[in-house]
């Protein structure tokens, strides 16, 4: 997978924090990981790809932060339900960037929330997996790549 | 022209003739008492005077004959190197100001537009704007200033590719690929103060397409087998640790860009630090040979130099980078699974020469021991140093095959019978000695024995018997002529062939051998005490 | 005095300098350790990586120009930038060599650099 691939990924939760949040979100320097312990957050939304790639993207953060996001959108209730919602409305959100880029060929399921680890996401052995730090108001996210 | 004292001695004894003689006259004249034998002597002082001077007119005349003759030939010698030189020639001074001699191909080179003259910088921008011309510049500045050696500058010269437009006749341009070489004048009649440089300039073009097409294909088939036989070459601990340092250094790279910070400047610090890492590993890969590591990581490298350019690096520009330490991760972790497979086919076949090698000296001892007996000698013989062949099989079963005939020939012809050699106050047990060694450019092999040495009256003999000459021819042919025969097929010192010798096949058939992997024969003797034959043969060039 | 990051390089250079019969009375991981030794042992030849952690071989080598003008220095690097090695040169290095190099490259690179001096 090329960099621009994955890029566009990125581009996706950069874009909506553009459009969303009043402080622009910034990239850090992407890395590998090994399996997703230590790098999922409370709440994650997970989409999943087949087609000429196959895996999950995954978007995970702390509470905190989606507590602030949630905020933005006018006077919401910080519960677990409103929060994973959200959560799976950002990745829907940056999915759809996502399909724009790809086309047809990239088939994206609808995404999964969960709050804790996802039970359904497996990664490959070793250090397979980007993980891209997504720092926003002194805060972190992380979007995880997991195709193959 | 360098004066020597021998080319003009008759200058000056001219000189000190005329001189004793004027000497000789004024005293004669002086004003003191002169005495009747210096009187009597001035006619012949003038006489001898004017010899003297005709004698150095003469001396001054031929001398500036000689020289000018001298000077005209180095003209026409120049002329013509300059006519057929396959390069662009011509000299340079301090202040790059192009010398009114070139040779013919400059103007083919740059074309009939351009003007080759005045400031070599100028004309260099004119033909190739793209090319930096402060970086030429100060080249040739510090290869001027004579201080760094020239030839370890080389390889820095910034003009070893300098793309050109050439404006052809029908008004076209074409693209041209020139190779430009300096070369500080060193002559020592040149003023350090004023120096100046030759610029010979090649035309490389076909060079550079060729090798693009080379390395298109090279790159798709190649490298995967170029990796798995580098892989086998190195040495199983030295890979072993490679791979694990590797390793470390990669999950040291990854940790270093999973490390807080999104800003610019925490990017360029990142990217230092990864700079120097894979600086490192590329380092390491040189110099195991692992070529595909080696591009790998030069490749990495050279990565990180272009999200470097970034004004503002984000952690998308850094993105490549991770994808490419996934890429070499995965590439390390396959190779260092199938190494094992790899290398155990690889040490089988090892295996099999060492064991050929390791017999060759058990071998040569039987060859001479069996000539020995059949001559009725005693023989000794140690062998060593033919485990530097592991890695060359064919050419140590070559070089085992000329061992063997110079052996016997040491038995046959150069070992005494033991009566002889007891007689002579020698061991009836004779030594022969077979050593190989690898030196810098080539192998050698020797084949000493403490036998007769050469009998080069027997040799003359026996050529002269062979060709037919009498006593009188035979008696003209020196030592060279002679060592020149040993060699030749047919020639032999034995009246009789036996099985070990006497054919006359044995001695040229290594001079064969030996001129059909680029290397030579020597023979050195001295009678009664020793013959030793060395074959060298060069290196072939490494891979 | 060899100086260069990697320990497989180093361990090569020994190798050749001492075919050579030279002592080589330091090996250096990177401009700081070259430094400090440079100023207790003066060496005759000094052979110098470019891109090196903590100094770099540039900021080195105008150090070590300061304290024993008389060195001779080797640079000994990959470097591709034309413009880097240069300046090593015109900062005082009398040569220059690119990795990778064979060990009868290095020989011949330190006979040329050392040829109008008596071997020490």
């Amino acid at each position: 997978m090329k960099e621009e691939e994955i890029n566009v990924f990125v581009n996706g939760v950069v874009h909506y924090f553009e459009t969303m949040a009043v402080v622009p979100a910034e990239v850090s320097s992407p890395y590998l990981i090994d399996g997703l312990t230590g790098s999922i957050m409370e709440y994650t939304g997970v989409i999943g790809i087949t087609g000429e790639y196959q895996g999950n993207v995954l978007f995970t953060a702390p509470v905190e932060m989606m507590a602030k996001l949630l905020a933005l959108y006018d006077n919401q209730e910080a519960s677990v339900g409103a929060l994973l919602d959200l959560v799976g409305e950002i990745a829907n959100t940056f999915s759809g960037n996502v399909r724009e880029e790809f086309g047809a060929d990239f088939q994206i399921s609808p995404p999964l929330v969960a709050h804790g680890s996802p039970k359904e996401v497996r990664t490959a052995e070793g250090l397979q997996t980007y993980c891209i730090p997504i720092l926003w108001l002194g805060m972190r996210a992380n979007l995880i790549v997991a195709l193959r | 022209m360098r004066i020597t004292i021998k080319k003009y001695y008759g200058l000056i004894a001219a000189t000190v003739l005329l001189l004793v003689c004027t000497l000789g006259l004024v005293a004669s004249r002086g004003a003191f008492e002169p005495s009747i034998v210096l009187r009597g002597y001035a006619p012949l002082a003038v006489f001898l005077i004017v010899i003297a001077l005709v004698a150095l007119i003469a001396q001054l005349l031929t001398h500036t004959l000689r020289v000018e003759a001298s000077l005209a030939s180095n003209n026409a010698e120049i002329n013509h190197i300059l006519a057929s030189a396959n390069e662009g020639l011509f000299l340079i001074n301090k202040d790059f100001e192009i010398g009114r001699q070139k040779s013919a191909r400059v103007k083919e080179i740059f074309g009939d537009g351009v003007d080759v003259s005045g400031n070599f910088f100028h004309l260099l921008h004119h033909v190739s704007p793209q090319t930096e011309i402060k970086l030429a510049r100060e080249y040739v500045e510090l290869l001027m200033a004579g201080r760094v050696k020239q030839q370890l500058m080389r390889d820095i010269n910034p003009m070893q590719e300098v793309p050109i437009e050439v404006t052809q006749p029908n008004g076209g341009t074409v693209q041209k690929f020139l190779h430009i070489d300096f070369t500080r004048d060193e002559s020592e009649h040149i003023d350090p103060k004023q120096p100046r440089a030759l610029v010979s300039i090649t035309d490389i073009t076909r060079e550079i397409q060729l090798r693009g097409e080379l390395e298109q294909t090279k790159e798709q088939q190649q490298e995967r087998l170029d990796l798995l036989l580098s892989v086998v070459n190195v040495n199983a601990d030295e890979l072993d640790a490679f791979f694990n340092e590797t390793k470390e250094n990669l999950v040291e790279i990854n940790s270093v860009l999973a490390q807080e910070g999104a800003e610019h400047q925490d990017n360029v610090e990142k990217l230092a630090s990864i700079a120097t890492m894979v600086h490192r590993l590329k380092g390491d890969a040189s110099a195991l040979g692992l070529d595909f590591f080696e591009s790998a990581f030069d490749h990495f490298e050279e990565s990180v130099s272009l999200v470097k350019r970034n004004m503002y690096i984000d952690g998308r520009d850094m993105m490549a980078l991770t994808v490419q330490l996934k890429e070499i991760i995965n590439e390390v972790e396959m190779v260092k699974t199938i190494t094992p497979q790899l290398r155990s086919v690889g040490t089988s076949q090892l295996k099999a020469v060492e064991t050929e090698i390791s017999s060759i000296p058990d071998r040569l001892l039987q060859v001479a021991q069996r000539a020995a007996e059949n001559a009725g000698k005693h023989v000794d013989l140690s062998c060593t140093g033919f485990e530097v062949l592991a890695d060359r099989p064919e050419l140590a079963r070559k070089m085992d095959a000329m061992a063997i005939q110079l052996v016997r020939n040491a038995v046959v012809h150069g070992i005494e019978a033991p009566v002889d050699r007891l007689d002579q106050n020698k061991s009836p047990l004779a030594m022969i000695r077979v050593n190989l060694a690898k030196e810098e450019a080539r192998y050698k092999m020797s084949v000493l024995d403490d036998g007769r040495g050469l009998d080069f009256d027997r040799i003359r003999a026996k050529v002269a018997a062979q060709l037919g000459m009498d006593e009188k021819q035979a008696e003209k042919l020196d030592r060279g002529k002679l060592l020149h025969y040993i060699f030749q097929p047919g020639f032999t010192s034995l009246d009789e062939a036996t099985v070990d010798g006497g054919r006359g096949v044995g001695l040229s058939l290594v001079r064969d051998e030996a001129n059909n992997l680029g290397g030579r024969i020597a023979v050195k003797s001295s009678p009664g005490k020793y013959c030793q034959f060395a074959v060298t043969i060069p290196l072939a060039k490494e891979s | 005095m060899v100086v260069d990051d990697s320990q497989v390089i180093c361990r090569q250079i020994e190798a050749v300098l001492s075919k050579q019969d030279f002592d080589v009375v330091s090996t250096a991981a990177d401009g700081v350790l070259a430094l400090r030794d440079f100023r207790m042992l003066k060496p005759d030849l000094v052979t110098m990586d470019l891109t090196m952690p903590r100094l770099d071989g540039i900021q080195t080598i105008k150090q070590m120009m300061i304290i024993h003008p008389g060195v001779r220095i080797l640079v000994v690097s990959a470097v591709k930038d034309k413009a880097t090695a240069l300046r090593a040169l015109r900062l005082g290095a009398y040569g220059f060599l690119c990795k990778p190099f064979t060990r009868f490259e290095l020989a011949e690179a330190v006979d040329v650099l050392i040829s109008d001096l008596g071997k020490t």
